[in-house]
């Protein structure tokens, strides 16, 4: 009933807010009358009665203000006042509020987009996986035996069939392969899609719902070859068969076999790694749709350490995650036993199901962390900057608030009516914020960050205003505080004379503080523009920008080795008819091709010691010239280099200097292969220079390589699939689609025929130096023009305030360079001190960023000094604008505002 | 949360914290009154010892009546002015009941404490 009537009494008091504040009035009214009365009949005059009554009192508004206090509808409208208050101070300054807003935009917009990717990579389970939190990812980490992984990786299926028969503490568990690209249909219809193989029960154990059909029975991921079914997910079944239901049971060709589509994921799931997965296979048709193929004949599944696996486990109820891994490695354990030459201790571990949880690091993870921490402090400095605008305004804002004070409002009421004022731009701020993370994420996706990065969701938008209100809080705190500490006296008394001018030292805090930030910003896109450069302008051997790799896995087609080599002809042939296309040549291992093929190698009267012997290629007539890599000495493989006469090979420098000191092996003849039980020898024709082909950054890791001429090898050695590298006047990749259409357009049985830049094939290699470089120089160029902004407007304020002053010393005849100075003295005072913080900031801090970096010093001078150099640049141009205004003060004025 | 008892600067003659509701009340069980009315007459019968300003009395009495404890309405007054009295309530006579028994009950102890000399423990 008492509440009933409280918030009865408050809804009158809301919508009848006239009637109500006129009953108190009046009620008011009538107890000052009645003292007065009362003082009146005690001997008094009606004045002094009036005063003494008035006096005793006190403020009525005051008094009005403690009755209203009581409901709780004045804080509604005392909070709606604020906020209508605001918005009218909002309208009537709208170059202010605008600064506001941008600024904050910025910071919040940057902060929101990078988290996104934390997000991703770190918080969010894949969508699609039910309870995620009983999920777990597991690793098995072997330090002994034939299979090693001392960073904790992957094991085999053997591994899987243990686990899931003897680990007990789970509730289930899945097998997974890593992705592999398959075609989808044959000829010029066809497309490549992204699958992966699966134990039969993964979908089930990550509790994933078909949105139509069904997944896969226990006895479809058994016999091999026996079920030929695979699950679509839903963005492949839309975008690929138009999202109609008649798919189930529909055949198409996955890499020339045709495979029952038995059902379709829940909508969003795209497996839960972070590339997007668009079709399932049972592990029982790997082989026969010739994703993971064994020469043995035996069923790869059997052989231990054949093919890496992962997994995937759901906890029973109950049971914690430290204690399934031990159950797990014990089961693991008792099965090494039959398996004599693994591990016989392996050790299990299990982790959470967010993509960045891994074994080992990634440097995407680590740049993505480092990033965070970049963009809060770009918001850092953007709520100083709005710190400072707002210390600026409250100063002109003294006398309104010395009245408010004087009138009796009360210093919390007016404490509140600022930070109202401050959450209301900075959930504006935070809109704006919005919009630029929208923006910045499009930018984003340029790179591979994960599906579900970038995506405006309800988390992405509650982080936003989580993260403006924060802002606006930590912005609005310290100009809050400082107004209400106006003394009202002084403060009404004050004009614009010299003498009276304000402290403003919080202001100046706040700029060194921007300056330093925004330093140590500049300092790292500066390292990590260095490290990009020096990564692009390594000489890998090749000439990386002007070069396709065209790929086609012809097996799939059933094609002979001669009516390959008869293709690959009339392909070199074609292309030579493409514009823009320079020369083709085909070759087996192209540069980075992530495999290589080792042989021994012996040299004829010289003990060479090589760990991993020669790495084998074989290369087709004029690869080295298409491929751009200069030859040292002799000749290169020719088109006479056929079957029939002398087989001749082309070492690089590499293994040159292994074979001789001076590295002139030119005559050489070197049994190779058969030749090394058969006899004969292989003659050594031409040295080139030594290719990267492992790791674009790391040059130790590629291997001494010999490059056999194709033509003449022996059809008994199956190296796989030769590509064709692809020479073009200027950037490649804008030819890649005629390319394609070209080689497609061959034969119409031809399976789907991939071409791409060979710069694709090193972008992981160069993507985090490039992500770095391009997110650090962004941010750093928001922070330095939000700290040359916030310099730009203490200056121009201080020219303002003391623009009288000026006037009198231009008068009394001081030059125009010592006006110019004063202000430039102080503008650069806080530049010098922040440059100092931020030097040693930087200076403690890029340590950290070392393994990041590439063929630089993380305390690299060039950009300690070209970062202060450039700071202090845009800090003068910050400085001179609001000296010269100085200097144009006309004294006259100036003196006349007085 | 903020009101009548915290807000004005508490003075050596204000009303013990607390209890202005209950003295309001057994102001009004006598006989309805206005505001500067119920003001007077504490001061009266405390014979000067309390004094409660307009700053406290007009917060307390919006409370009162928001809890329903009192009610107010505008009569004319005997000078011919219009005043707003305040009434006390049927619920509001039980609370002042309750609060009375209460005080009653700790005044009593509490004097017995101050009272208290060696012999009796």
């Amino acid at each position: 009933m008492r509440l009933f009537n409280r918030f009865a009494g408050g809804l009158r008091g809301l919508f009848r807010h006239k009637n109500v504040e006129r009953e108190l009035d009046d009620e008011l009214r009538d107890f000052l009358e009645n003292a007065v009365e009362q003082k009146m009949s005690a001997g008094m005059s009606h004045e002094a009665a009036t005063r003494a009554a008035r006096a005793e009192i006190g403020s009525l508004a005051a008094v009005k203000d403690h009755v209203r206090d009581v409901g709780w509808e004045t804080f509604v409208e005392s909070v709606w006042k604020d906020v209508r208050f605001t918005f009218r101070m909002v309208g009537r300054q709208p170059v202010f509020t605008l600064a506001v807003i941008a600024t904050l935009a910025l910071g919040i917009g940057g902060t929101t987009a990078i988290f996104t990717v934390v997000d991703a990579l770190f918080l969010r389970a894949p969508d699609g996986i039910s309870d995620p939190s009983s999920v777990r990812k597991v690793f098995i980490k072997r330090d002994a035996g034939s299979v090693q992984t001392p960073d904790g990786g992957a094991g085999s299926w053997v591994d899987y069939v243990t686990m899931r028969d003897h680990a007990h503490a789970f509730a289930g568990v899945a097998a997974f392969l890593y992705p592999e690209p398959v075609d989808l249909g044959r000829g010029a219809g066809a497309q490549r899609i992204l699958s992966d193989v699966v134990s039969g029960e993964f979908l089930q154990v990550l509790g994933v719902r078909p949105a139509i059909g069904r997944f896969f029975l226990p006895e479809e991921d058994g016999v091999p070859g026996a079920h030929p079914v695979a699950v679509l997910s839903h963005a492949a079944w839309q975008a690929r068969f138009g999202g109609t239901a008649d798919i189930l049971g529909k055949t198409p060709l996955i890499n020339g076999v045709p495979i029952e589509i038995i059902g379709v994921t829940q909508k969003g799931f795209t497996g839960i790694g972070d590339e997007d997965i668009e079709l399932w296979v049972p592990s029982a048709m790997a082989e026969h749709l010739h994703i993971h193929e064994s020469s043995t004949g035996i069923d790869w599944r059997a052989i231990a350490p054949m093919i890496a696996v992962n997994y995937v486990v759901r906890l029973q109820p109950g049971v914690r995650h430290d204690v399934a891994s031990l159950r797990a490695a014990d089961a693991m354990r008792h099965a090494a036993e039959a398996e004599p030459e693994l591990d016989p201790t392996p050790e299990v571990s299990t982790t959470s199901i967010v993509l960045a949880a891994m074994p080992y690091k990634s440097r995407a993870a680590d740049l993505s962390l480092w990033l965070t921490v970049v963009a809060g402090l770009v918001l850092l400095i953007a709520c100083a900057n709005v710190a400072n605008l707002l210390l600026a305004r409250a100063v002109a804002r003294r006398r309104e608030l010395a009245i408010r004070l004087s009138l009796g409002a009360g210093a919390a009421r007016l404490m509140r009516q600022y930070l109202t004022e401050s959450l209301v731009l900075a959930l504006l701020g935070g809109a704006a914020g919005v919009v630029v993370a929208t923006w910045a994420m499009g930018l984003m996706r340029q790179f591979p960050v994960p599906p579900s990065a970038g995506r405006i969701d309800a988390r992405l938008l509650l982080f936003a205003l989580g993260l403006s209100i924060v802002t606006g809080l930590l912005f609005g705190v310290v100009p809050a505080l400082r107004s209400v500490r106006v003394d009202p006296v002084h403060a009404l008394k004050e004009s614009r004379a010299i003498g009276a001018l304000t402290r403003n030292r919080s202001r100046h805090v706040l700029v060194v503080l921007q300056i330093s930030l925004s330093l140590a910003l500049v300092v790292g896109a500066g390292l990590f523009v260095r490290s990009l450069r020096q990564v692009n302008s390594i000489h890998a051997g090749v000439d990386l920008n002007r070069l396709l790799v065209a790929k086609a896995d012809l097996r799939l087609a059933g094609y002979t080795s001669e009516a390959r080599d008869q293709l690959y002809e009339a392909a070199i042939a074609r292309l030579a008819t493409v514009p823009d296309v320079e020369r083709a040549a085909s070759v087996h291992f192209e540069p980075f091709y992530g495999a290589s093929y080792g042989v021994g190698w012996r040299v004829p009267g010289r003990q060479v010691q090589m760990e991993h012997g020669a790495t084998l290629n074989l290369a087709g007539a004029g690869y080295f010239e298409t491929a751009g890599t200069r030859l040292l000495r002799g000749r290169t493989i020719q088109p006479t280099d056929v079957r029939g006469t002398e087989p001749v090979a082309v070492v690089d420098e590499k293994l040159a200097r292994l074979m001789a000191d001076d590295g002139n092996v030119v005559g050489f003849c070197v049994p190779i292969f058969k030749q090394m039980r058969a006899g004969g020898c292989t003659r050594i024709v031409g040295v080139v220079e030594t290719q990267r082909h492992w790791y674009l950054e790391d040059q130790s890791k590629s291997y001494p390589m010999v490059f056999l001429a194709r033509a003449q090898m022996p059809d008994a050695i199956d190296f796989g699939v030769p590509s064709l590298l692809i020479r073009t006047h200027g950037d490649p990749a804008g030819h890649a689609a005629a390319v394609r259409a070209a080689l497609q357009g061959l034969r119409s049985d031809l399976p789907f025929i991939t071409v791409r830049p060979l710069t694709k094939l090193v972008e992981r290699d160069v993507l985090p130096f490039r992500l770095g470089a391009t997110l650090f120089s962004m941010f750093g160029f928001v922070a330095l023009a939000l700290a040359a902004v916030g310099l730009y407007g203490v200056l121009g304020y201080f020219v303002t305030e003391r623009t009288p002053e000026i006037g009198i010393r231009r008068t009394l005849g001081a030059p125009l360079h010592s006006v110019i100075g004063l202000v430039v003295r102080q503008g650069m005072l806080p530049v010098g001190i922040g440059l100092v913080f931020g030097l040693a900031g930087a200076f403690a801090g890029t340590r950290y960023l070392s393994s990041l970096l590439f063929g630089i010093e993380p305390r690299d001078p060039v950009s300690f000094a070209g970062a202060s150099a450039f700071l202090v640049g845009v800090a003068l141009i910050a400085t001179l604008l609001p000296a010269w205004r100085a200097a144009r003060v006309d004294p006259m004025i100036a003196l006349r505002q007085e | 949360m903020r009101g009548a008892d915290v807000a004005p600067q508490p003075k050596p003659t204000d009303v013990v914290q607390g209890t202005l509701h209950m003295l309001i009340l057994k102001t009004l069980a006598l006989e309805p009154m206005h505001g500067y009315g119920i003001g007077v007459r504490l001061e009266q019968i405390s014979k000067g010892v309390f004094q409660v300003n307009a700053g406290s009395l007009f917060p307390a009495l919006r409370r009162l009546e928001r809890d329903g404890l009192i009610t107010g309405d505008w009569r004319v007054t005997a000078n011919n002015r219009r005043a707003k009295y305040y009434t006390i309530s049927a619920e509001g006579r039980a609370s002042l009941r309750r609060e009375a028994r209460d005080w009653e009950v700790q005044t009593a102890a509490i004097a017995r404490i101050l009272q208290a000399s060696l012999g009796e423990l």
